[in-house]
């Protein structure tokens, strides 16, 4: 096992892969940007070292100050968390170079499985079914324009080494194609380095189901039954449940069937998620590979009783994978709600700014992974995403009522969140019907908006923390020397009498 | 006491009798703010609530209405006031009190990012002549690409960032000067 | 800076005791504080509502920045004078932001005898002027006034500080280009009429605000002819016809809205730049003071344990340190303003007086405002200071005192006697504001010396005429009075009754009031400060 292992990531993730390295007793080493300086993750390290400036490209997206940060410290391993380097074939390729030991799959696997067109040859190659669209990656433009009139619109555009909604633009006519692809392919590039884009045929209100598989060196390999992930908007995930509601436990048996296939033919090594569109009528597609940690994992964890991270740190150190798929039945109903900051009554448009109060649901049944606390600030420069609110319950029911109870109590001010949408969702009949499906978010809550009540109730609640004393602004004075505040601002709400 | 409140996006109006020794206060709340004048525009309300009130943390309120207690969160910002109620999380702001801002945040028409945000790309140079909807900037907060586009046709007076530049709400990136209009507005009508 | 290192034991029953006696000081001032805003009759209170008024409170609420002070000016003022109910002498005022902006408002009550003007009244009105015109302070009058209390008229009327002066100052305030807004919540009768003519803005509520120079009592009287107060000078006549009123207002809510966009709207205010640093507290939490200040004025303290819990970082940079160590003098910062400090530590020697000249006007020529600190018996007196010129190098400081024209701020810390009241900038010497502690003493002198000097001068005059000294019995007939006269006359209560000082203050408040008033006078400039002093009798 290892002694040291360092965490090339930030945010919510990098916390939750510390807190197992503790646990498993293995030093942890966090690296961060310049306005990551005092960010939870660096708090949760044993060690921390400066990457660089905010910039992705000067900090966790460079690789050669990682590797320097991993060899320095006497790390001899490297945690890729998910986003970032994660999926990046040439890193895990670094890593190993530099005599480290990177914890996921092979290089070579990655580099297959990584690029989505690679894939998709590959797995329909080995008799699993994809979504129709194209095999090579654009060259052009026109390129484009002939393989969207091939599949039919609307078409998917998507980035070839993409994940995460980014360089993701759904076109429905050929007018947009131009101004979509331009846009993907830029998002694309910034985000991981690859402006390649290719497209495939845009199904309409399918649902993500994907499989959680588990490999080890030796040959071992089982899979971790389904997690449901349909609740989107912009392309990214917001709520995700295990099991899926849509599945039969034959279509359960097949897709997990067809995951492991998935895995075999890639040669897959570590955690992987083979990612399936469902279509209403239970046919399914395969999609692609996630070669990493998903963000939603805990969902698998409690309802399993795993610890997936403590799996790929010890199958990285060439552990042998204790679990056999016969012995594997899940327990009870998860589901995950994730907080980012963002404001739902403006189109999901990122809220960075500080977290001025922090104070997460807790009891019977809930775990909150997050990357903050009180006072923290969230850049401009990274995914808003601040923390993950995970329940389990007995069933289906019980595990809504508990999320609700939970999201209640699980307070964030200070930057906007979806918390009060994703409580309307829970509590929506579509929903409990489980009738989830990408399009979920614009078809029953395309027109959402936060309600009234609240806007009466927080209303009262400042009239009645003014009463009190507490919270009120400081207030505005003309521009003093030195930019110094004037006792006016300071002193708030002050008498002689008070 | 009277208040005029934004909460989210509602003007609100808010009474509050002066709490007794108990802290016990009767609240009003009625729609539409301070353009509305006196409370007798506004007759009917939309809530009334009386509740008495207890400091239990430096951020937490507890509510009471008869037996039935409930708890607020309270968290201070530049902007206003953030009150959490049941996992409704809402930016009250007070025209009572002074924004602690001076500039306002960009008038319609300005091209101004909708948030903090880094340049990616600026899609004009100065001098040119650009349509309504024409690209301007490209930003990029939180890995999401935002585009800027033309609020109106006209010429590029100024171009005040380049790529790279870190921007928040109310920097003017680019300037336009509105297209000649070919007739002047008004005029005598004898 | 160096740091003042407090000598001082919160355990020790020293403190404890002197702790608790302040605590009963302060206890008495909240009291009065409460009674001043409150205690009014159940009539006036059903008058008020009936006429759909808001309370003088509700006004001060409405009309400034709810999230920041209120500097409130003479609350007690006229304390225990007339039927002992004119609290505040009939008016709130005090400085407080308006949007953003620090402004002098001040407001009749028209609980108290329907708002009429009592002598002190206008005492406090032209206090409340010349704050406006030292610190160039905008002024907000929410005026609801049945005009002068016609039994004490003649009190009131004609004198250079007596109710004329209100209208020439704002003429002059005017002059001075510093706005002056005014709302009209109720009457404004005669005299009280040109109160909102002489404003630059003038907000008047329909319904109960009314100006005339008559009132309907005296049209009938005079003419015959009957009107109503609305028809004769109510909001509409004066906002449509006459022009006397600026804006309209459905009611006193409406009035303070409007006042608040008035004062949005007013052009910004560039402060006067004085040094600058971070605000940080000081190191000695400001309420020890009530522990710090012996019980009894003639026990001896070192007033840098007082300084030590008002200023910032308890940074004191001492000036002449070991020269005249009965006054302390130096340089520290209050809420981040920098400050020349005085405080006496003893009887003013010739020495402490040379040095606090010498540091005045270091302080005046270097544009540092000047904080007073108020603990002392006097000058020094007895055959050998005067011979040494105690004087005259009393004069010096004096001077010094009254020609600085940096902004000065003093505290009655404890004892202020004789001279001292005047080199330790008291009233006379047009500090920019002055307050005084709830234990603080005034006179000539102490009241027991000044017994003794009436006992020793009769014994003289005894002497003189053959005949023996007074028996012990005669001696405490004459002390008596003099000493219960004294302390009644001296105390802090009668002080601020008389707008001696611009408030009594709970010790513990002091360094925010210190720091509210330093904002608050930077708002003048220094820039026209006066760079010559007196000629000096050396």
């Amino acid at each position: 096992m290892f002694d040291k292992v360092l965490v090339a990531n930030r945010g919510e993730i990098a916390v939750r892969i510390l807190r197992t390295l503790r646990e498993m007793g293995v030093a942890g080493v966090a690296v961060h940007s310049d306005v990551d300086s005092r960010a939870l993750h660096v708090l949760s390290a044993d060690e921390a070292v400066l990457l660089g400036e905010a910039d992705p490209a000067s900090s966790y997206l460079n690789v050669e100050r990682i590797v320097q940060a991993a060899l320095d410290t006497g790390a001899q391993a490297i945690h890729p968390g998910y986003g970032f380097l994660s999926e990046n074939a040439d890193f895990a390729a670094r890593v190993e170079e530099a005599g480290l030991t990177f914890i996921g799959p092979p290089a070579d696997v990655i580099a297959r499985l990584g690029d989505k067109l690679t894939a998709r040859r590959l797995l329909a190659d080995a008799g699993v079914a994809v979504v129709p669209g194209m095999e090579v990656a654009a060259r052009d433009l026109a390129d484009l324009a002939r393989a969207a009139d091939a599949v039919g619109y609307p078409v998917l555009i998507k980035a070839s080494s993409g994940g995460g909604g980014k360089g993701m633009r759904v076109v429905s006519s050929p007018e947009e194609l131009t101004d979509a692809a331009t846009a993907a392919s830029s998002e694309a590039s910034g985000a991981f380095g690859d402006g390649t884009i290719y497209l495939e045929r845009y199904l309409d209100r399918p649902r993500h189901v994907e499989v959680q598989v588990l490999a080890d060196s030796h040959g071992n390999l089982v899979h971790l039954f389904e997690r449901e992930c349909s609740i989107q908007r912009r392309h990214q995930k917001i709520i995700e449940e295990t099991p899926s509601p849509a599945l039969t436990p034959e279509l359960r048996a097949a897709m997990g069937e067809a995951a492991l296939v998935v895995a075999r033919a890639a040669g897959y090594v570590n955690a992987g998620t083979v990612e399936f569109l469902l279509s209403p009528d239970g046919e399914f597609f395969f999609l692609e590979v996630n070669t990493r940690i998903q963000v939603e994992h805990p969902i698998t964890e409690v309802t399993l009783g795993l610890d997936l991270v403590r799996h790929q740190v010890e199958i990285a150190a060439g552990g042998v994978l204790g679990l056999r798929q016969e012995e594997l039945v899940p327990r009870g109903h998860a589901i995950e709600c994730r907080i980012y900051a963002e404001d739902p009554a403006a189109g999901f448009l990122p809220s960075p700014g500080k977290v001025i109060l922090c104070r997460p649901a807790s009891g019977p049944g809930v775990r909150f992974d997050s990357g903050i606390y009180s006072g923290v600030d969230i850049p401009v420069s990274y995914d808003p995403i601040l923390g993950k609110l995970i329940v389990w319950a007995e069933d289906r029911p019980a595990a809504m009522a508990r999320m609700i109870r939970a999201l209640r109590a699980n307070v964030v001010l200070g930057v906007h969140t979806a918390t009060e949408l994703m409580l309307d969702i829970l509590a929506s009949a579509p929903f409990a019907e489980g009738e989830t499906h990408t399009r979920f978010v614009e078809d029953h809550f395309g027109a959402w908006a936060p309600s009234e009540e609240g806007d009466l109730a927080a209303a009262v609640g400042y009239v009645s923390a003014d009463l009190l004393g507490l919270g009120s602004e400081p207030a505005a004075l003309g521009d003093e020397g030195g930019g110094w505040p004037s006792p006016w601002q300071t002193l708030g709400r002050w008498t002689l009498g008070s | 006491m009277r208040y005029h409140l934004t909460s989210g996006h509602r003007a609100l109006t808010v009474e509050a009798t002066p709490p007794d020794e108990q802290l016990t206060t009767t609240v009003t709340v009625y729609s539409g703010g301070a353009e509305q004048g006196a409370q007798e525009r506004h007759p009917e309300h939309l809530l009334e609530r009386t509740i008495r009130l207890e400091a239990w943390t430096p951020e937490g309120i507890g509510v009471r209405e008869g037996a039935k207690v409930s708890e607020l969160l309270v968290a201070r910002s530049a902007e206003g006031l953030w009150v959490w109620c049941d996992g409704r999380a809402r930016l009250v702001r007070d025209s009572g009190t002074a924004p602690l801002s001076s500039g306002p945040h960009g008038a319609p028409g300005d091209v101004t990012p909708p948030m903090p945000a880094v340049v990616q790309e600026i899609c004009v140079a100065l001098g040119d002549h650009v349509e309504q909807g024409a690209r301007l900037v490209v930003l990029s907060a939180m890995k999401m690409e935002t585009t800027l586009v033309a609020p109106r046709p006209g010429r590029v007076v100024a171009v005040n960032v380049e790529a790279g530049d870190r921007v928040a709400p109310g920097d003017m990136l680019v300037e336009i000067q509105p297209q000649e209009a070919g007739e002047p507005l008004g005029g005598e009508n004898g | 800076m160096p740091v003042l290192r407090s000598s001082v034991d919160p355990n020790s029953d020293e403190y404890k005791a002197n702790f608790d006696h302040m605590a009963g000081l302060v206890e008495r001032l909240r009291e009065e504080l409460t009674k001043a805003r409150e205690d009014r009759s159940d009539r006036a209170r059903a008058r008020n509502a009936e006429l759909g008024k808001l309370t003088v409170s509700e006004r001060l609420d409405r009309v400034l920045d709810r999230n920041a002070p209120f500097l409130e000016i003479a609350p007690l003022a006229a304390w225990n004078m007339y039927d002992g109910r004119i609290h505040g002498a009939g008016s709130r005022a005090g400085i407080g932001v308006i949007q953003g902006r620090e402004v002098l408002v001040s407001a009749n009550d028209p609980m108290i005898k329907g708002g009429t003007i009592y002598p002190m009244g206008v005492k406090k009105t032209l206090r409340c002027q010349t704050i406006v015109m030292e610190n160039r302070l905008p002024a907000v009058t929410l005026v609801d006034s049945g005009g002068a209390y016609l039994p004490m008229q003649s009190e009131i009327f004609p004198d250079i500080d007596d109710g004329g002066r209100v209208f020439y100052n704002q003429a002059i305030i005017s002059k001075m280009n510093i706005p002056q807004i005014t709302a009209v919540m109720g009457l404004c009768t005669a005299g009280g009429a040109y109160i909102p003519a002489m404003s630059d803005h003038v907000v008047h509520v329909k319904g109960t605000g009314a100006i005339f120079l008559g009132g309907p009592p005296l049209v009938k009287a005079a003419t015959g002819e009957e009107v109503t107060a609305e028809e004769l000078g109510g909001a509409r006549l004066h906002c449509a016809e006459s022009g006397v009123s600026d804006y309209f207002a459905e009611d006193d809510a409406m009035a303070c809205d409007i006042i608040r966009e008035i004062v949005a709207n007013l052009p910004p205010q560039r402060k006067a730049e004085v040094a600058r640093r971070a605000p940080v507290d000081p190191l000695y939490d400001p309420k020890e003071i009530w522990g710090v200040v012996p019980r009894s004025l003639s026990t001896p303290y070192d007033i840098r344990e007082v300084m030590a819990r008002l200023v910032d970082g308890s940074e004191l940079l001492e000036f002449k340190r070991m020269y005249g160590p009965t006054l302390v003098c130096g340089w520290a910062h209050i809420h981040g303003y920098q400050v020349g400090i005085l405080g006496n530590n003893g009887v003013l020697f010739s020495e402490s007086a040379l040095k606090a000249t010498h540091f005045i006007q270091l302080c005046d020529r270097q544009g540092i405002p000047l904080v007073f600190l108020q603990n002392i018996s006097g000058y020094i007196i007895g055959r050998e200071y005067e011979r040494a010129g105690i004087t005259k190098d009393g004069h010096k400081m004096v001077a010094a005192v009254a020609t600085a024209t940096v902004p000065k701020l003093t505290v009655m810390c404890g004892q202020s006697f004789g001279a001292g009241n005047y080199g330790m900038c008291g009233r006379a010497y047009s500090p920019r504001f002055l307050w005084t502690w709830p234990n603080a003493q005034i006179g000539v002198m102490g009241a027991e010396e000044a017994a003794k000097v009436l006992i020793t001068v009769k014994n003289d005059q005894l002497a003189r005429e053959g005949q023996p000294p007074l028996p012990p019995e005669m001696e405490e007939l004459i002390r008596g009075p003099v000493r219960e006269a004294g302390e009644k006359e001296g105390n802090a209560y009668y002080s601020t009754a008389n707008l001696w000082d611009d408030g009594i203050i709970d010790p513990a408040k002091t360094r925010d009031v210190l720091g509210l008033a330093l904002s608050a006078a930077l708002n003048a400039p220094l820039d026209q400060r006066d760079q010559g002093h007196a000629t000096f009798r050396m």
